[in-house]
């Protein structure tokens, strides 16, 4: 049954591909007749459009591989990059950075993803400090460094320049692709296949923790180190693509739970599936966004208004995430 | 009783006399209608005026077009480094200044103790308000399109009690308007241009338009030529947009505005790129820097009368020699702020020639 899941949504996902590379604002809807006699298409395509495609793939694979592996070990639906505080951790990062360094994209991004990086530390360790189980505390610890990250960006969006750093900071909360090319997927594709291929590798092993803590210690299961570890892979798949993408919301926590509706609880099944569908789904939000109108919408706008809407269609029909 | 009634009405007398006294010292000397249509009176010329908020550069800019100005204004708010290069060739004793810090409101104004605060009029919630209820009188300005910098300057004129010159102002703009539009309506062609804002983000250029009711757009359309993203951008502020649809649009002209004065180092790297290049070569494009000297030209600062000759001369240069705007730089400089021979042949011409030739 799942193989055959798997195969239609292959099928699909080449389609979606394809039918991307023929859409777009030059010569909209475009024919492959057209694309052989315009060389300026053709340009188009090989230098914007398929780089744009791929690391749309690769950010929504990573968003919601991270929302999922989150998931699971929090035994939690509603959990996602933003519970650790890693996401307002990163914005923070990026808007410092653009407030020191405007007219500079790589500090921005090195910002971003170090913010990142200390986040989890701070939760990490904080969350060693509270008498609770360990991932509840994990997420108490979250919500306290998320609203203090918060708090700092708010300062930082005080302090900026409201004619040129204030709309570069409000842009890169709300996520965009724009800037895509070739060497951006160079810097984004390495960690984040190494990060998606090491937690493909773990699927089986993450799934031991959606038991208990009870059964997991019956198990002799040092699930402390073992999580830790899991969950540093997966904020460094997030924190790699946001530090570049901007914040895109609502992938790590909806594409999980379609995806686990369709493929089961079982990360065997429901890990490669969200890659494939929070893919798809980012594909599909950022063709809408560079394509849809003459302006560029930030990516982020699409995804939670798609999101959310998903999420209320979800709670409605499934009560799966209830 | 009749000794009370007579001490009585004596007071009474009294009262009302020295209350007609007062208001006969409460007589205003300026009285004007602001940008929001607010009614402000001043009972004496005020000598200690401050302008804060948002865009302070270009209202400097504007203030400093009254000779009384440059002693009158005591403090401006930190917007730009470039502005404050500009004021201090024009005013020596500029440095001499307090510089509000950036986003400056009721607080960091009212110790200052100035008589008017010259203020944007989108800047009347986060700053005006809070400055009335503490007795200190904001006077909005818009500027932002010819007829609002016509009249921004006639509320300017009275506050600094110095209504000839904006009259001259304005009738320089006109003139020097109605001069370039004239030679426009003989020429039949229309041109399809695209002005842009050039961002630099690394090595990557972040591109943006601006919106139809800007004076970018409003310039493009008086000058008949063909804006070609109006049909597809309607409002807001600057717009980004992606390569493709810059390529969809097919302008033949494309003026680049960089607010850093970077465009023609953005035109050289825009030039050597292979998709760009294909672009021009296969539309036969041009693509041209929005002048920048001291602040980019596009802008509604007072240079607009130059961006609108810079764009005027690009899309008509059979008509409109490079030397029309040359006049009209010596003329604007040195009739309005006062700027040496010397200094716009040595510092300014250089600047703006390198960027028109």
């Amino acid at each position: 049954m799942n193989t055959y899941k798997y195969f239609s949504l292959t099928i699909f996902f080449l389609f979606c591909i394809i039918a991307a590379i023929f859409i777009g604002r030059y010569q909209g809807n475009s024919n492959v007749w057209d694309l052989l006699d315009n060389e300026l298409l053709q340009a188009l395509i090989l230098r914007i459009r398929l780089p744009r495609i791929i690391i749309s793939l690769l950010v929504g694979s990573a968003l919601a591989v991270s929302g999922l592996v989150m998931q699971t070990i929090f035994q939690n639906s509603l959990a996602d990059p933003g519970v650790l505080g890693i996401s307002q951790a990163a914005g923070f990062g990026a808007s410092l950075g653009i407030l020191i360094f405007p007219s500079v994209a790589i500090p921005v991004q090195i910002f971003a993803f170090f913010s990142g990086i200390v986040s989890m530390i701070i939760v990490l360790n904080l969350a060693q400090l509270f008498r609770t189980s360990s991932r509840l505390s994990l997420i108490f610890a979250g919500i306290a460094v998320s609203a203090f990250f918060s708090a700092g960006l708010g300062i930082i969006k005080y302090l900026a320049d409201p004619l040129d750093q204030l709309p570069s900071i409000v842009f890169w909360l709300l996520g965009s692709l724009s800037t895509s090319e070739w060497s951006t997927l160079l810097q984004i594709a390495p960690i984040t296949i190494m990060c998606l291929i090491i937690l493909y590798l773990l699927r089986w092993r993450i799934n031991v923790y959606a038991l208990n803590d009870v059964v997991l210690f019956s198990l002799g299961i040092k699930k402390k180190l073992e999580i830790y570890l899991i969950l540093s892979i997966s904020v460094l798949l997030t924190t790699t693509i946001i530090s570049f993408s901007g914040l895109i919301g609502w992938v790590g926590l909806i594409i999980p739970n379609i995806a686990r509706l369709a493929f089961g609880h079982d990360l065997r099944n429901s890990l490669p599936a969200s890659m494939y569908v929070g893919g798809l789904f980012v594909l599909f939000c950022d063709t809408v966004a560079r394509a849809s109108i003459a302006g560029e919408i930030p990516l982020g706008i699409i995804t939670a208004f798609l999101g959310a809407t998903m999420f209320i269609f979800l709670m409605f029909n499934q009560g799966s995430i209830a | 009783m009749r000794k009370k009634m007579v001490f009585l009405i004596l007071t009474c007398l009294i009262l009302v006399n020295g209350c007609s006294k007062q208001e006969e010292t409460l007589k205003p000397v300026i009285s004007l209608i602001d940008a929001t249509e607010r009614k402000i009176a001043f009972t004496s010329y005020p000598d200690d005026i401050v302008i804060a908020g948002k865009q302070t550069p270009m209202l400097a800019n504007f203030a400093y077009l009254f000779e009384g100005s440059a002693k009158i204004i005591s403090a401006i708010e930190n917007r730009s480094q470039s502005a404050s290069e500009f004021l201090s060739i024009v005013d020596k004793d500029y440095d001499k200044k307090a510089i509000l810090e950036l986003g400056a409101g009721a607080e960091q104004i009212s110790p200052l103790e100035p008589e008017a605060v010259i203020l944007k009029s989108t800047m009347k919630e986060q700053i005006g308000d809070q400055l009335e209820t503490v007795g200190i009188e904001p006077v909005y300005v818009s500027f932002e399109t010819i007829d609002e910098i016509y009249r921004d300057l006639e509320i300017l004129g009275r506050l600094f009690n110095d209504h000839k010159k904006s009259e001259e102002v304005i009738s320089f703009y006109q003139d020097k308007k109605l001069s370039i539009d004239q030679l426009v309506a003989e020429s039949e062609t229309e041109t399809d241009i695209l002005v842009i804002q050039v961002k630099e983000i690394g090595e990557k250029f972040i591109y943006s338009v601006p919106p139809i009711i800007w004076l970018q757009t409003a310039m493009i359309q008086e000058l008949k030529a063909n804006a070609v993203w109006t049909d597809d951008i309607a409002s807001g502020g600057w717009m980004e947009v992606n390569l493709e649809q810059i390529f969809q649009w097919q302008p033949e002209m494309i003026v680049i505005i960089n607010y850093k004065g970077k465009a023609p180092e953005i035109i050289n790297a825009i030039k050597t790129d292979e998709l760009w290049g294909s672009f021009l070569s296969e539309n036969k494009a041009e693509i041209l820097p929005f002048v920048y000297d001291f602040q980019s030209w596009d802008q509604p600062d007072p240079r607009w009368i130059l961006g609108y000759a810079n764009l005027a001369h690009y899309l008509y240069r059979d008509t409109i020699g490079s030397d029309i705007i040359y006049e009209i730089v010596e003329e604007f400089y040195s009739q309005f702020y006062g700027i040496t021979q010397n200094i716009i042949e040595d510092q300014i011409l250089p600047t703006i020639k390198s960027q028109v030739e």
